[in-house]
C-alpha cells in the first residue's frame, strides 16, 4: 500500500477533513492531565505526553453508558447515533487494547450492538512511540513501540512530519481520500523504520514470558502472594487506567417512574465484585482480589484468548497509589519457577 | 406564567418540631403549603446524606428542625446535630451552593405559630432562590 | 524562607540500626515502614516481618504514603491484634493516634516511631515537571533539586516538587511517639494553611461551583482517595449500601460531587490533612480543598485538632452547651 507524509503545519487540515466524516477524538490537555476527548473544530491535539491517564477504550466504551432509557411511554435502547469515531493518536498498546476488549464484546455469539455502535465504521490512526517511557514493557507482551495490532493508520513522528502507514481496507482508503498529505519518497519510509528500530532498542530486554501461564497456574497458593500484595490498597486505579480491562456492572436508577439503565466499569479489586446474596465472598481479602487481576491477565485470558490480556503501557505502575508494579511481579513469578 | 412553587422538605424530630408543626395545624394557622415532612425521632438522626438526597432529588430547599438545646428528648441529640450541620453548612455554601436552600432550626412542641412562620419564611427565601439546579440529578439527560 | 540548613534528613543507615534495636527490644511482629520503590524518587510501603529483613527500610522525601492505613488494616485481620511498629511522620502519627482514640488499635500494641520530614514528594508534581519524560538521576544542591534526564536537566526549588499540604504542614514530627529518630524537623511553613481555601472563598460563589463541577467531573470513582485515608476504614462504606442506595454508581456529575461532599463530611474532625487521598488520585483532582475548608471549621469553631493525643474525644463526636448557633434560623 502506499504510505504518505503529513507534514505537522498541515495537521489542522488533515483533521478537519477527518471531521467531515468522523467524530474525531484525540488525546487533549485537560489541566493536568491528558485524556482522549472529541476534538472541537480548529482544535489540535496534544501529542507531548506519551500516555494519557485514562485508556482510550472509554471512547468505544464509556465509564458510564445509559443502555436503556425507561417510563411511561416505554422503554428505548439507547445506542449511539453520531458519526463513525476515528481515534487520532492512540497509542499502539492502546489500539491493541481495542482488540482484545471487542474479543468479549463481539465473537461469534454475541454481539455487543453498544460497542458496535461506537466501534463500526470507525478509523484508528495510531502513533507510535519514538522514545518509549522506562515504565512501558509492551515489548515484554508481543506488543512494540511501532506495533500494528489494532490500528488501520500506523503514524510515525519524524520530526516535521508524520509518516502515515495505512495498514487495512479502512486505513487505505481513509488516506486515499485526504488533500493534506503527500505520498512518501524512500527517504522517509527509511527514516520512519529507522525510527522504529531505535525505539525497540531503547527498550529494557523482556523477560522470557514463555512459561508464565504454566508458573502462575502452579503458583497460585505460593506465599509470596501475601507479600507481594499486602501493601494493596484495593481501588480501582489500575482497573480504571487499563486499557484491556472490560468487566462492567448493570444499575438501575430511576425516579417517579422514569429511569435510565446503565452499564458502567466495575472492578475486580473492589469486594462488592464478587459478594454474593447470601453475604457470601468467594475472594473476600484484597490477596485474593489482586492475585485474580494478575491471574486474569496474565493466565485466564492467556488461555481464553491466546496472549496475555495485557498491553504493557504501563499505565498501572504509574497510577498505583503505592507503586505495585506489575513488571515487578512478572519478574518475581519468572524467577520462582526457574528456582 | 405561573409563579414558581418551591418543593421543600423538612425534616422535623417526633418530640418537639413534628408536635409543633401538629399544634399550628390544630390551631389552624396559615402557611404556605411547599413543604413535606419526614417525621424522625431526634434532629440528631438526620443525616447529612439525607439532605444531600433531597437536593439530588429535585428539592429547592430542606429545613431539619429540633428541640431547642437542653430539652432534646434523648438529652444530647441535638447538640451532636449542631455541630455535624453547622458543618454541613458552612461546606456546602464554601462550594458555592445557595445557602438558604438548607436550613436548620430549633421548634418546641408549644411553637404552632414559630413553625408557621419558619415555614413561611424558609418558603419565600427559596422561592427567590427559583428552582434548585447544582446538585440535582439529571437522570444522564442529553 | 531558608530551610536549606535546617534540612536534616535522618541518615538511610541511622534509621535501620535504630529500628534493628526496636524490632528486637519491643519484640515487635511486624515493622510497617518504607523501602525504595521502582520508579524514580518514590518510595513504597514494606512490611517487614523479622529482624533480618530490616535493611530494606529506608525514609526519605520520597515516602509519601500514609502508612498508618495499614495499622487500620491490621485491625482486619484474624485473631488478637499484631504488635506493630509503625515508622511516622507528623501526619502519619497523628493519623495514628486519632485510630487510636476511635479504638481502632489497642495503644499498647503499637510502637511509634516518629521520623523527621520535611515534606514529600507529590509523584503528579513530579511528573509534570518532567513533562511526561523519564528521570534517570536527581541531585540536591541547597533548596534546590536538579531532575537530570537522558537529555535534559531541570533545577528547581525543592518545595515545588512536595505534596501542598507539605508547604504549610504544622507537624511535621509525631506529636505523640514511643520513639524519635533523628533531629526534629522545623516545619516549612512556605505558606499558611487555609490560604488557598481563603483564595477560593472570595471568589463568588458561581464560580465556586464551576470550580468544583470542572474538577469533580473528571472523576472516576476508583475511590483511590478512600482506600488511601487511614481513617476511612468503614467495613461497608456508604457507597457501597443498596436499599437504600445513597448514590448511584454511574459518573454522573451530581453523584460525584455527593461522593466528595460526604466523603469529607465523614472525616469531619477526624481527617488529619496528610494528603493522602489527594496523592493517590490517578487523575491528579484535588480532593483535599473541600475537606481542608472542613478542617478550619472544625478548628474556629470548636477549638480541635485532629491526633494530637490519644484522649481528647474527636470534635463530632463530642458537643459544648454553648457550641455556636448562629446559623440556625
Amino acid at each position: 500500500m502506499d504510505t504518505y507524509k503529513l507534514n505537522k503545519t498541515k495537521l489542522g487540515d488533515f483533521l478537519e477533513q477527518l471531521a467531515e466524516k468522523f467524530a474525531v477524538y484525540a488525546p487533549l490537555e485537560k489541566g493536568d492531565i491528558t485524556a482522549f476527548a472529541e476534538l472541537e473544530h480548529g482544535q489540535l491535539p496534544a501529542l507531548d505526553f506519551l500516555r494519557t491517564q485514562k485508556p482510550p477504550k472509554d471512547i468505544f466504551y464509556p465509564q458510564t453508558e445509559v443502555i436503556l432509557r425507561f417510563g411511561k411511554d416505554g422503554t428505548k435502547s439507547n445506542e449511539y447515533t453520531g458519526k463513525p469515531i476515528a481515534v487520532f493518536g492512540a497509542r499502539p498498546c492502546d489500539a491493541k487494547g481495542f482488540v482484545i476488549v471487542e474479543r468479549v464484546f463481539v465473537d461469534d455469539k454475541y454481539k455487543d450492538n453498544y460497542w458496535l455502535a461506537r466501534r463500526d465504521g470507525g478509523l484508528v490512526i495510531a502513533l507510535g512511540c519514538s522514545e518509549p517511557l522506562k515504565s512501558c514493557f509492551c515489548n515484554w507482551v508481543g506488543g512494540g513501540p511501532f506495533e500494528t495490532t489494532g490500528s488501520d493508520v500506523l503514524a510515525t513522528d519524524v520530526g516535521d512530519a508524520f509518516i502515515l502507514q495505512p495498514l487495512t481496507e479502512a486505513g487505505k482508503k481513509a488516506l486515499a481520500e485526504m488533500n493534506s498529505i503527500e505520498k512518501t519518497v524512500d527517504k522517509d519510509i527509511e527514516k520512519a523504520e529507522a525510527i522504529h528500530a531505535e525505539a525497540l532498542k531503547s527498550m529494557p530486554k523482556p523477560p522470557t514470558l514463555d512459561s508464565l501461564k504454566t508458573s502462575l497456574d502452579s503458583l497460585f497458593d505460593d506465599p509470596f502472594w501475601d507479600e507481594f500484595t499486602a501493601k494493596c490498597l484495593g481501588c480501582a486505579a489500575c482497573t480504571f487506567s487499563c486499557p484491556t480491562c472490560y468487566c462492567f456492572d448493570i444499575q438501575d436508577e430511576s425516579r417517579r417512574g422514569e429511569g435510565v439503565r446503565i452499564r458502567i466499569w466495575d472492578t475486580c479489586q473492589f469486594p462488592l465484585f464478587t459478594k454474593e446474596g447470601s453475604g457470601h465472598n468467594p475472594r473476600k481479602s484484597q490477596m485474593s482480589r489482586l492475585r485474580q487481576r494478575f491471574m486474569h491477565k496474565f493466565s485466564y485470558m492467556f488461555e481464553t484468548q491466546g496472549e496475555f490480556g495485557c498491553v504493557g503501557c504501563g499505565r498501572c505502575v504509574t497510577a498505583c497509589p503505592v507503586n505495585i508494579d506489575v513488571r515487578e511481579f512478572i519478574r518475581k513469578t519468572t524467577e520462582n519457577t526457574e528456582k | 406564567m405561573a409563579e414558581f412553587e418551591p418543593k421543600i422538605m423538612a425534616f422535623l424530630c417526633n418530640w418537639c418540631s413534628y408536635a409543633g408543626a401538629d399544634l399550628a395545624g390544630v390551631s389552624r394557622i396559615q402557611y404556605p403549603p411547599n413543604t413535606r415532612v419526614i417525621r424522625v425521632p431526634c434532629s440528631g438522626r438526620v443525616d447529612p446524606m439525607f439532605i444531600l438526597k433531597c437536593l439530588q432529588d429535585g428539592y429547592d430547599g430542606v429545613l431539619v428542625s429540633g428541640c431547642h438545646p437542653g430539652d432534646c428528648h434523648y438529652i444530647s441529640g441535638n447538640y451532636v446535630a449542631r455541630r455535624k450541620f453547622a458543618v454541613l453548612k458552612v461546606l456546602l455554601e464554601f462550594m458555592g451552593l445557595e445557602p438558604d436552600r438548607v436550613q436548620f432550626s430549633w421548634v418546641s412542641a408549644g411553637e404552632g405559630e414559630k413553625f408557621s412562620q419558619v415555614i413561611s419564611r424558609v418558603t419565600e427565601t427559596v422561592r427567590k432562590l427559583g428552582p434548585a439546579r447544582k446538585l440535582v440529578k439529571t437522570g444522564y439527560r442529553e | 524562607m531558608n530551610n536549606g540548613d535546617q534540612i536534616k534528613e535522618a541518615k538511610v543507615n541511622e534509621i535501620v540500626d535504630s529500628i534493628k534495636k526496636i524490632f528486637v527490644d519491643e519484640k515487635l511482629d511486624v515493622l510497617i515502614g518504607y523501602e525504595k520503590g521502582s520508579l524514580p524518587l518514590r518510595g513504597t510501603p514494606c512490611f517487614v516481618e523479622s529482624a533480618d529483613d530490616l535493611d530494606r527500610v529506608i525514609f526519605d522525601f520520597t515516602c509519601h504514603n500514609n502508612i498508618a492505613k495499614y495499622l487500620a488494616d491490621e485491625k482486619k485481620r484474624p485473631g488478637d491484634p499484631r504488635k506493630v511498629g509503625i515508622i511516622a511522620k507528623g501526619c502519619d502519627a497523628r493519623a495514628i493516634a486519632q485510630l487510636i482514640v476511635e479504638d481502632q488499635y489497642p495503644r499498647e500494641k503499637v510502637v511509634i516511631i516518629g521520623v523527621p520530614c520535611t515534606g514529600v514528594i507529590d509523584p503528579a508534581k513530579l511528573r509534570v515537571a518532567l513533562s511526561g519524560k523519564d528521570l534517570a538521576d536527581y541531585k540536591i544542591e541547597g533548596d534546590n533539586i536538579i531532575l537530570i534526564g537522558d537529555d535534559f536537566k531541570i533545577e528547581l526549588p525543592r518545595i515545588e516538587l512536595l505534596q501542598g499540604g507539605c508547604l504549610s504542614c504544622k507537624y511535621p514530627n509525631a506529636p505523640q511517639y514511643d520513639y524519635f529518630i533523628g533531629e526534629p524537623a522545623k516545619p516549612i511553613a512556605a505558606r499558611d494553611e487555609f490560604a488557598i481555601i481563603e483564595d477560593l472563598a472570595s471568589k463568588p460563589a458561581d464560580e465556586r461551583w464551576a470550580y468544583f463541577e470542572n474538577e469533580y467531573s473528571a472523576c472516576t470513582r476508583c475511590y483511590a482517595c478512600r482506600n488511601a485515608c487511614p481513617l476511612c476504614y468503614c467495613e461497608e462504606c456508604f457507597v457501597d449500601r443498596s436499599m437504600p442506595a445513597w448514590l448511584g454508581k454511574g459518573n454522573e456529575l451530581s453523584d460525584n460531587i455527593v461522593y466528595h461532599i460526604v466523603r469529607v463530611l465523614h472525616l469531619a474532625g477526624r481527617c488529619v490533612d496528610c494528603g493522602a487521598c489527594a496523592a493517590a488520585c490517578p487523575l491528579g483532582i484535588d480532593v483535599r480543598i473541600i475537606g481542608k475548608r472542613i478542617e478550619k471549621e472544625v478548628l474556629d469553631r470548636f477549638g480541635y485538632v485532629a491526633g494530637l493525643d490519644f484522649e481528647t474525644q474527636p470534635a463530632l463526636a463530642a458537643f459544648r452547651e454553648d457550641d455556636k448557633e448562629e446559623f440556625i434560623m
